[in-house]
């Protein structure tokens, strides 16, 4: 009975996701909160353009993700789907703490097989980002999304809520709360996801566009 | 043996109420306002005037001038003014193989192309290769210690364009691994886009390598 319960709960999760993937509608009108959210990031960006570095910006407003520079937009990945928690603390900026790791392989003559150059089809398509201030960012490919992965996704936000609400109960002081790592799931196309795998650098700023209306 | 199946379904239910109710996971159709940008709003037509501002103020942070960017993943590179694209070429980057240093020193040279934000550093007509040590280790030969015997002329075509720490755009003898990562870390052009670019660009032009 309970296995059946939760076998329910997690079904109807799963149909009722895809709807929720799809970004909203643009209202006719601008909504201040959004207009607000908006002049917060472009605040960040410029101080982020002054400096000689290229950055990304999570822009959960549009559903994708931007790689810039001098507030120039250099390449755009689209996202899939995504999923957050406290949206509050998400104000940034993050900065990459390790970029996803890669196996290279050794540099030798052109006639050696083994000395293969890395290519775009190389890099992960699932994936973990490591901020700082502590923020994790879970890539995974949508193509490739198989009922194993997004059960898993599920369980993951399950675990999480539990998580919290044990927190709530045994330490309810704001510092611990600023410690735990905030969390975003991210659903890319295949190619995207590799993409990002391949261009964020150690280091590399994140700014994060909230959807400040519903 | 059923009564903690059932306290461990309920405690599951309580946590993802407190945690769906509360919106602590939200998708691309959230149901709640960020806190702090929605709190004691000023009036829209205040944001927005200052949204027009800080979006003019970000502008005027981008190049006026032309400028480059380098996609490595994509093996490309583009000569743009502002939003405008002036050049499309189909590049050669960074291999992202490593070659470890020959006796008694630590370390790998790693060959990538740097990403960032770079200038133009020089420019050079009939640029000569100076040889580095990881060319004649990965030969399987001695490094030199006659300057002269690094000297190598005629490989990296008419022109090259410094970026820094011994990074070139230049030109190649291996056309036909255009659009392929097959270099030490420097971007390799055709002729004529590289001279497309060598004209186009100045000392300090910006470069933008991602």
């Amino acid at each position: 009975m309970l296995a059946w319960l939760i076998a329910c709960a997690l079904g109807v999760s799963f149909l009722v996701e895809p709807l929720r993937a799809s970004p909203p509608a643009s209202p006719a009108t601008p909504n201040p909160a959004d207009v607000a959210e908006r002049n917060r990031l472009l605040d960040q960006e410029i101080r982020l353009s002054a400096r000689p570095q290229t950055y990304l910006v999570l822009d959960l407003q549009a559903g994708q993700l931007l790689i810039k520079a001098r507030g120039l937009e250099l390449h755009r990945l689209a996202i899939s789907s995504w999923a957050s928690a406290e949206f509050d603390r998400l104000v940034g900026p993050f900065y990459l703490k390790t970029r996803p790791p890669i196996l290279r392989t050794k540099s030798g003559s052109p006639d050696d097989p083994s000395a293969r150059p890395i290519e775009l089809s190389d890099m992960p398509s699932a994936f973990e980002l490591p901020f700082d201030p502590p923020l994790v960012i879970s890539v995974e490919a949508s193509t490739h999304r198989s009922v194993w992965a997004r059960l898993r996704s599920h369980v993951a936000r399950w675990w999480h809520s539990l998580a919290r609400l044990s927190h709530a109960l045994s330490d309810a002081s704001p510092s611990a709360n600023n410690l735990r790592p905030l969390m975003i799931s991210l659903s890319l196309e295949e190619e995207d996801a590799q993409s990002l795998a391949w261009t964020v650098t150690d280091g590399m700023p994140l700014l994060i566009l909230r959807q400040a209306s519903p | 043996m059923k009564q903690p199946a059932t306290v461990v379904f309920l405690l599951l239910l309580v946590a993802a109420w407190v945690g769906l109710s509360q919106s602590t996971w939200l998708t691309s159709s959230p149901d709640r306002q960020p806190s702090d940008p929605t709190q004691a709003l000023p009036p829209l037509e205040l944001l927005l005037s200052r949204q027009a501002f800080l979006t003019k103020k970000l502008a005027q942070l981008a190049p006026a001038e032309p400028y480059i960017v380098v996609d490595t993943a994509r093996n490309l590179l583009y000569l743009k003014r502002r939003e405008k694209v002036l050049l499309t070429a189909l590049a050669s980057t960074g291999s992202g193989t490593i070659l470890d240093k020959p006796d008694h020193v630590e370390g790998q040279w790693v060959f990538d192309t740097p990403r960032g934000l770079f200038t133009i550093q020089s420019k050079l007509l009939n640029p000569v290769w100076v040889k580095p040590d990881w060319a004649f280790v990965e030969a399987g030969l001695a490094v030199p210690h006659n300057p002269a015997e690094r000297l190598e002329p005629g490989v990296l075509g008419e022109y090259a364009l410094g970026f820094g720490q011994g990074y070139f755009i230049h030109g190649t003898l291996y056309a036909r691994l255009l659009g392929k990562n097959v270099t030490h870390g420097c971007i390799r052009l055709n002729d004529e886009d590289l001279r497309t670019v060598y004209k186009a660009a100045r000392i300090g032009t910006p470069m933008m390598i991602f």
